[in-house]
């Protein structure tokens, strides 16, 4: 009789871990949630609760968006823990929230031009409710913002952070370099040239190449066009690259070994390489800057939406996005923001994006499923060309 | 013991933890993985197009294929040095020598599989040791690029899998009577008739083992190729990652992973016919 309910134990155990395998959706992260949270209810009503909020806040986010010194002067001020995983790829964030519906994360941080498509195949944002959010702190992009993340009328992202892709050169071994994106495909830098396979590289030599990705991405069959040209182009300048940079850290460290001359980069990464030795000097060329803005979302399943935005309050005051701008050197949204930089910094960004660079940024353009698919295929032929 | 356990009924008692190891680790994924490969990823109706698409796409047959080439490569190389070191410390080296070689040859996998593919990138990079140490000895007067090569990917391979080989042979060498081999001499043998009569048929199923985790291994590699080939290095299992996390097609990447799967059960079983093993006696 003893052994009998032993194996019946057993099996019970054993066909228990097997379901909650299968079924791999909210299962697993709702466990992991402080079960005295009452996430639903916290949800309906959020000002009653607000007082004395407490709980988690689970970010997901790229690093240097939530420095270590915001954090700890969030929890002391709300009282809100912080837990944050960080994300390299905007593929990654959505895979990641897609897996589970959002469940698992209140607060995360895509790219604009990903936030409505997203939206629209995966449902895995929430409305942002604007009266919970203090606009006055927000500078003038706000409004493009909260238009380009509409999807079916609702707007579902706060601006945040922004930046440009340009070109970093070592002006003592390549002083005439960055007139042109087509710079990077210059046989008389052979094997001291790097940018990443990757579509903001893609853009770049479109507009290069003289054509309009943003214009053409509405149609399948023109962009593929127009990808397939700058596949072609890229095959032809393939034997100058030395590499196919994946990391900030990689490309700063080719550059500084002095392995790569001439290499695209992020502004924010080309300024702090300027900041330590002036040699190095971001460079916006002719074509423009490609440029994108990374936003604040509420997940669909957020379990402390009043907390994401106690953290979206709190990140875009101007003290705190300082913080964020004197650390990575990249521009928020913050209104005055800017003038609590430090002063080399702010005379950088000055040098580098003048009004008439700034004008000519090329913005990150929403794209469609198709888009995406062509862009990995162009990626894919790159890497295999011999 | 085990006649006990068995007569009582209680032996799958024993194997619970095996079963949910067999279980939740290995069989529902591939079950569903297998499910996968054939939806259709924006319809989600049955449909044989994913493994149409890998069979008419160039790029993925020549993807595919090269890494199975490099693969079987590879793993024949780490063969040829794995061997003759198995054997130097299983019958030649007296107990501390072997106890000191065979830890420094387990010490390097205590570090991770990534650490190690940096430690690579230090020496091999233009700037870094090798070319370094080859203009101090004056063999050459400007830095050397043996970075992003397929001979990197190559090594790097070699030396990622090297322990998965070497253990398995020492393990059936050990087995072998050191009498056996003595006999073989004595009955006229010489080195090249005893290593091909005696020691390897008995190291056979060592270095089957051997060689089956190391092919695999191989084949499924992400981190050590893509870090040390650069902007060559075109891997299959890269085009699985760009499936699942750049376009979100899990079903195609589905589709990629059973192609993959299928080739290396097929291959395995094809060499263990052809050397007339059995895979149980081989483990």
């Amino acid at each position: 009789m003893k052994r009998r309910f032993f194996m019946i134990m057993m099996l019970v155990v054993f066909s228990l871990a097997l379901v909650s395998c299968g079924s791999n959706e909210p299962a697993a992260p709702e466990a992991a949630a402080p079960a005295a949270d009452a996430p639903a209810e916290e949800a309906a009503a959020p000002e009653e609760a607000a007082p004395e909020s407490g709980g988690v806040l689970r970010m997901l986010t790229w690093e240097g968006y939530a420095p270590e010194e915001l954090v700890n002067k969030f929890t002391e001020e709300t009282g809100i823990d912080v837990e944050i995983s960080y994300i390299g790829d905007n593929n990654e964030l959505i895979a990641k929230m897609a897996a589970t519906k959002g469940v698992g994360y209140d607060l995360v941080s895509p790219t604009l031009s990903y936030v409505a498509t997203a939206q629209a195949d995966q449902g895995i944002y929430q409305p942002i409710d604007l009266s919970k959010v203090n606009t006055d702190q927000i500078n003038e992009s706000l409004d493009a913002i909260l238009e380009g993340s509409t999807y079916e009328g609702k707007p579902y992202a706060i601006p945040f952070v922004w930046g440009t892709t340009a070109m970093i050169v070592n002006t003592e071994k390549a002083p005439d370099a960055g007139e042109s994106y087509l710079d990077l495909c210059d046989p008389q830098y052979e094997g001291r040239i790097s940018y990443r396979s990757k579509y903001d590289t893609l853009y770049m030599f479109a507009y290069a190449l003289g054509l309009d990705p943003a214009e053409a991405v509405k149609d399948e069959a023109a962009y593929r066009d127009v990808m397939d040209q700058v596949l072609d182009k890229l095959v032809e300048c393939k034997p100058y690259v030395r590499v196919y940079w994946d990391s900030r850290q990689q490309i700063e460290d080719l550059l500084k070994k002095e392995e790569v001359w001439v290499a695209s980069s992020w502004d924010a990464s080309a300024w702090s390489m300027s900041l330590e030795d002036p040699k190095f000097k971001y460079v916006v060329p002719k074509e423009g800057a490609v440029g994108w803005y990374d936003t604040l979302a509420i997940s669909a399943g957020a379990e402390n939406v009043d907390a994401a935005y106690q953290w979206i309050n709190f990140i875009l005051a101007p003290e705190n996005a300082a913080v964020i701008v004197n650390q990575t050197g990249y521009q928020t949204a913050s209104a005055g923001a800017a003038d609590a930089a430090s002063p080399e910094l702010a005379a950088l960004v000055a040098e580098s994006l003048p009004p008439e660079k700034m004008a000519s940024i090329n913005w990150y353009f929403p794209k469609p499923d198709y888009a995406t698919d062509i862009e990995a295929d162009v990626e894919e032929q790159l890497k295999a060309a011999q | 013991m085990s006649a006990k356990l068995k007569k009582s009924g209680r032996l799958w008692l024993v194997l619970i933890p095996y079963l949910l190891w067999i279980g939740v680790l290995f069989v529902i994924p591939h079950i569903k993985l297998f499910g996968l490969s054939f939806v259709d990823h924006r319809s989600g109706e049955l449909t044989l197009g994913n493994y149409a698409k890998f069979f008419g796409s160039d790029l993925y047959r020549r993807v595919f294929w090269r890494t199975a080439l490099y693969a079987i490569f590879t793993t024949i190389l780490t063969l040829l040095i794995a061997f003759p070191t198995a054997f130097i410390i299983t019958k030649i080296l007296g107990k501390k020598m072997k106890a000191i070689l065979l830890l420094s040859i387990v010490l390097p996998y205590w570090i991770s599989e990534l650490i190690r593919a940096f430690a690579w990138m230090v020496l091999m990079r233009e700037t870094g040791v090798i070319s370094y140490l080859l203009q101090a000895v004056g063999i050459t007067s400007h830095n050397i690029e043996f970075l992003y090569r397929n001979g990197t990917i190559v090594i790097g391979l070699v030396y990622t899998s090297m322990l998965f080989m070497i253990i398995p042979i020492i393990n059936s060498l050990d087995s072998l009577d050191d009498s056996l081999i003595e006999a073989a001499y004595d009955l006229g043998g010489n080195f090249w008739s005893t290593m091909r009569e005696v020691i390897i048929p008995h190291a056979g199923p060592g270095i089957m083992v051997g060689s089956t985790m190391v092919f695999m291994l191989n084949l499924g590699n992400y981190v050590t190729v893509t870090l040390l080939g650069g902007k060559n290095s075109l891997w299959f299992t890269e085009n699985i990652y760009n499936q699942f996390i750049v376009r979100f097609n899990q079903n195609q990447g589905a589709a990629f992973g059973v192609i993959l799967l299928t080739f290396s059960v097929l291959l395995v079983w094809i060499t263990l016919k052809i050397t007339k093993q059995d895979m149980a006696e081989a483990m």
